[in-house]
């Protein structure tokens, strides 16, 4: 279990930018789900529960997350669960049980770039974009990349787009960790396809993605998404941990992802 | 009140969260927190301990190492009296021999100030070559034990530390290489069952403080005061007389709960200080330092003649019992005792079992004690010698299966009841194996299978098991019944008060059920599933005794044969003529007073016999070809416990056992690291089954009469743990020819085991070639 020594629920971003760059020893507090098992002794702990980003809101048909949402907010948000065909919610209900949700938080899972997380797929794969209070506006992909910074997540940008996605996990045992997860996001500009808990972080199938886009329309759609999902699982890394192994995971990304892509791809064919 | 769904008499104290666990009845006291140091090495003697730093932390009352505490040794094992189990063990000592074994104990006034000490106390260790691989264990130059250092076993079973065995086990009858040899059909299999963590929801704690004759008094979660008398008392090198345990409400413990843990490091901690103490494990400490499942290797040979009649039984057991023996004995000894009866019918048997010593978290007792482990190993094997002869899997067991009347071969206990025929039947019919065996295609991509097991285990120890239980008429005509019976969330003091009441034909608000105090009677603890048998018998005797009692002293008030009297819910009366009578508060007042004997019996039950009870349960699953998941889509359990004593309580005890099977089989996998750390430490990397897990159990009862069981009742607390990872692997076995002959079955290695056989639908191939 993690401790703090003070804690703070500033009232400004500045505020909470100030105390996080005061000591490595200071931390923002989100759900604390994964924070209460380990063992870290903290200085100062930062809630920001009154910087009002625990809502979600759209301007111009893209969504705005805020970081301090629950996931269960997301889960639930008819907004959410209108955009694109329900993609991004559709990754949340997977996760553990309605009280773990109803206390973890979307930014916390976004920024600590978890692994497992079943929420960053889906980002990816609508092609969010990621507001910090430091370093400003980038594409989540991008922040992705970087090497972690101190920082402080304030919203998720969700593009104006109509398309469908779909996501989807293997688990060993419901309330697990996926092993493998992902999701695709298909429409008549875009491909996108985002595969996480290899056990690494989620990261698009640059390849796959286009190679649909070039290829629709000239291949049939099993084989279309056959070659497609081949490629997503040559082009990314996979690796072996408690919950299966490399050769498993990618054999397994092929399944998935296959399983997400082919209906997709039908759909637009009108099949 | 036989047969009837009575609510737990605690049922209200317990949703209503009164205080009334071991946690909660500390805190009336200032105790001192109690944590322990841990070995961070799986084999290491400790050259020197510098506990100065940690002294100095303000609030913390005394730092204990191997130098300051006795030297006794003892055995934590709470499995019956003599311990089948070596005495191997020290209260602390300069040897370490798993991840997590106990080097030195802190106390203090503080969570904090524990915490705190803890991190400060330096051992200098000598790392040893450890012992992690059971398979290796025997003969390996690694000693986990030394020998002539003072282990010894009170029963000696074949204790060798100079080979690192703690126990050789065999069984016989008929002649094996003739029946093999005779036999149209062999199969032959070997099995690795793994250590499973008992999971109960409240940790392992203890509190501890001097009463006011100075006695050490326990307030313990444990599920065998007399035992952790027993073994508190040899560990601190106390007289028994010098210390009482008592058990509040416990929170489950599965088995978890028969060693004595806590209790010496809390008494020791009282003893020195003079102060109260108490120790909480955390659940890291539960999963990585008390004990689990023995990891078992079973190596099964089985023949039968070509028209399927069972005719050789042949099983190796190596059993792991960790870095300290305590059941491993037993576990070995009962994995034949408690899963053999079934097939007492065959021509011949041979089982050999070897226990050995590793340098790993010790074995311990859990729910189904070796049986379940073996019962998974030969109910596999029994579907796959099916297969051979060709006959289907219930054929099978129908023809070959233990029935009612069967005595003589390895049987113990004479089968005097069994509706097992009934059981299987009733299960057919419920799961629709008829319509569903063995296999439906779903989809391209989805599977759905029956499979399914028969099993069998004991009642209580046979010749060990015992149990005394006290009733006394009250001053106001209600009855006080005193026993040792240990209810761990289980609900026995409730069904021992049902059994008391319809012997003395009284609603049960008459009772008042005191237990598990070793100030009161004595009984073995709640273990080998013998409360309702053991105790249950004890709570007859002592009834009947106690009438007899009544009717004589109301018989000559009365002026009548005590013959001539019944009892009724508040008065004795004659049976002929029930305007004479006399009421019970006037009989209980008028003993109270004057030279009238107070009306009270006490009465042992021995149990001579184990009865089997029987089960057969029927697993549907659905498989994804594609990823290899199993997906458990309902359960079938039918059980014959002989008479149900209240079937509410006998559901939830077989849904329980059913659902840390399907945990067993499917989703609970230790894992340890190279240097024998068990890093499946918590529940968020140990997984047990959700309710979206295990969705639709369903539970019938077969009753059968148990002449030698109270009202007719056997045991029900294991058997239902033994069905459900056997009956699942044997769906696998029906809609895809595997044999997974390891647990858990993961996605990942059921999907190996579907490539090795082409069965994976998914052609990488295909797409390959059509790439360039």
């Amino acid at each position: 279990m993690f401790s703090f020594q003070d804690y703070a629920a500033p009232a400004t971003v500045e505020e909470a930018l100030a105390l996080l760059d005061k000591s490595r020893k200071n931390r923002i507090l989100g759900g604390t789900a994964w924070l209460r098992m380990s063992n870290l002794k903290l200085h100062t702990g930062i809630d920001l529960k009154n910087l009002g980003l625990n809502s979600i809101y759209e301007q111009d048909g893209a969504l705005q997350i805020g970081a301090c949402c629950t996931l269960r907010q997301a889960e639930t948000d008819p907004l959410l669960c209108g955009y694109c065909g329900g993609l991004v919610a559709d990754g949340i209900f997977n996760i553990v049980g309605v009280q773990f949700r109803a206390v973890a938080q979307v930014g916390a899972s976004v920024f600590a770039r978890y692994g497992f997380s079943d929420l960053l797929p889906s980002l990816l794969a609508c092609g969010a974009s990621v507001r910090l209070a430091k370093a400003g506006m980038m594409p989540l992909e991008d922040f992705l990349n970087r090497p972690f910074f101190r920082d402080i997540l304030l919203e998720i940008l969700l593009p104006a787009q109509n398309g469908i996605g779909r996501s989807a996990c293997l688990r060993n045992s419901a309330g697990d960790f996926a092993l493998l997860n992902g999701a695709v996001y298909l429409d008549h500009a875009d491909c996108r396809i985002a595969v996480g808990a290899r056990p690494q972080c989620a990261a698009l199938a640059r390849n796959a993605g286009e190679f649909v886009l070039q290829n629709r329309g000239s291949l049939p759609v099993d084989v279309l998404a056959e070659r497609a999902v081949l490629l997503a699982s040559e082009e990314l890394k996979f690796g072996s941990n408690m919950r299966g192994s490399e050769d498993y995971r990618r054999e397994m990304c092929n399944v998935l992802m296959r399983r997400m892509l082919r209906p997709l791809l039908g759909k637009e064919e009108g099949h | 009140m036989i047969g009837q769904s009575i609510p737990k008499l605690d049922a209200q104290a317990l949703v209503t969260g009164k205080p009334v666990y071991t946690d909660d009845l500390a805190a009336y006291h200032h105790a001192l927190i109690v944590k322990i140091l841990r070995s961070p090495h799986a084999h290491a003697r400790i050259r020197s301990i510098d506990k100065s730093h940690a002294e100095k932390i303000p609030g913390v009352a005394c730092i204990l190492t191997h130098e300051d505490v006795p030297h006794c040794r003892y055995t934590n094992s709470g499995e019956s009296y003599p311990e089948p189990c070596p005495h191997d063990r020290f209260l602390l000592e300069p040897v370490v021999r798993y991840v997590g074994d106990e080097v030195a104990i802190v106390a203090a006034e503080s969570e904090k100030a524990a915490a705190r000490a803890l991190e400060l106390i330096r051992v200098d260790y000598e790392i040893l070559p450890a012992v992690l691989d059971f398979t290796n264990a025997e003969n390996n130059p690694v000693l986990v034990h030394a020998p002539n250092e003072g282990v010894f076993m009170p029963d000696d079973v074949g204790l060798d530390c100079a080979h690192n065995v703690v126990s050789r086990h065999k069984v016989q009858k008929g002649d094996l290489s003739s029946a093999l040899s005779s036999s149209d059909r062999v199969v032959t299999g070997e099995f690795f069952t793994p250590p499973q963590s008992h999971c109960m929801m409240e940790t392992h704690r203890s509190f501890c403080f001097p009463d006011e004759f100075g006695r050490l008094t326990f307030w313990t979660s444990t599920q065998s005061p007399f035992h952790t008398r027993r073994q508190t008392a040899a560990a601190l090198g106390l007289p028994y007389n010098r210390i009482r345990v008592m058990k509040p409400r416990v929170g489950g413990a599965f088995g978890g709960k028969n060693i004595t843990v806590c209790e010496p490091y809390v008494g020791i901690v009282t003893l020195k200080t003079g102060r109260p103490a108490k120790m909480v494990l955390t659940r890291k400490e539960t999963f990585t330092a008390t004990a689990s499942r023995h990891e078992m290797r079973f190596r099964i040979t089985l023949g039968a003649s070509a028209d399927g009649t069972l005719k050789a039984v042949q099983v190796d057991c190596l059993n792991n019992t960790g870095a300290y023996g305590e059941d491993g004995p037993a576990v070995t000894m009962v994995s034949a005792g408690n899963m053999l009866p079934m097939h007492n019918r065959t021509d011949a048997i041979e089982f050999t079992g070897t226990t050995v010593y590793t340098n790993l978290l010790p074995g311990g007792a859990m729910r189904g004690y070796g049986a379940a482990q073996s019962t998974f190993a030969i109910e596999c094997m029994m579907d796959e010698l099916a297969d051979a002869c060709g006959i289907d899997p219930i054929a099978f067991r129908l023809k070959n299966c233990a029935k009612e009347g069967d005595t003589g071969g390895i049987l113990t206990t004479p089968i005097r009841s069994s509706s097992l025929l009934r059981c299987i039947a009733r299960g057919r019919e419920m799961i629709g194996w008829n319509e569903k065996y063995p296999v439906q295609q779903l989809s391209e991509t989805r599977l759905r299978a029956v499979g399914m097991a028969a099993a069998t285990h004991g009642s209580g120890v046979q010749n060990i098991g015992q149990a005394a239980v006290s009733i006394r008429l009250e001053e106001d005509g209600t009855y006080l019944m005193r026993s040792g019976a240990t209810d761990l969330g289980t609900g026995s003091d409730t069904i021992l008060t049902q059994i008391a009441a319809q012997v003395l034909n009284c609603p049960v608000s008459r009772i008042n059920t005191r237990t598990a105090d070793t100030d009161g009677p004595y009984d073995t603890g709640a273990f080998a599933s013998c409360t309702t048998y053991v105790t249950g018998n004890a709570v007859i005797k002592a009834a009947e005794s106690f009438k007899n009692r009544l009717f004589t002293w109301a018989g000559k008030r009365m002026a009548c044969p005590p013959d001539t009297l019944v009892l009724l819910e508040d008065r004795v009366a004659m049976q002929n003529d029930p305007s004479r009578f006399m009421e019970l508060s006037g009989i209980g007042m008028a003993t109270m007073i004057g030279d009238n004997a107070m009306l009270e019996a006490t009465e042992t039950y021995l149990c001579t016999d184990a009865p089997n009870p029987f089960a057969a349960g029927f697993a549907e699953i659905d498989l994804d070809l594609e990823t290899g998941k199993i997906d458990l889509h309902q359960f079938v359990l039918v059980v014959d416990c002989g008479k149900v004593i209240n079937p509410a309580l006998a559901r939830i005890q077989a849904e329980g056992g059913v659902v840390q099977s399907i945990g067993y089989a499917l989703y609970e996998q230790p894992v340890r690291d190279q240097k024998g750390r068990l890093i499946t430490d918590s529940f968020m990397q140990y997984k047990i089954p959700t309710r979206l897990d295990v969705r639709n159990i369903r539970v019938a009862f077969e009753e059968s009469s148990e002449p030698t069981g109270p009202f007719g009742a056997k045991s029900l607390g294991e058997l239902v743990i033994h069905t459900p990872a056997p009956a699942i692997a044997n769906a696998l076995f029906h809609a895809t020819g595997i044999k997974l002959h390891e647990l858990p079955m993961t996605p990942e290695k059921v999907y190996r085991a579907l490539c090795a056989r082409g069965l994976n639908k998914y052609p990488r191939r295909v797409a390959q070639e059509g790439m360039h």
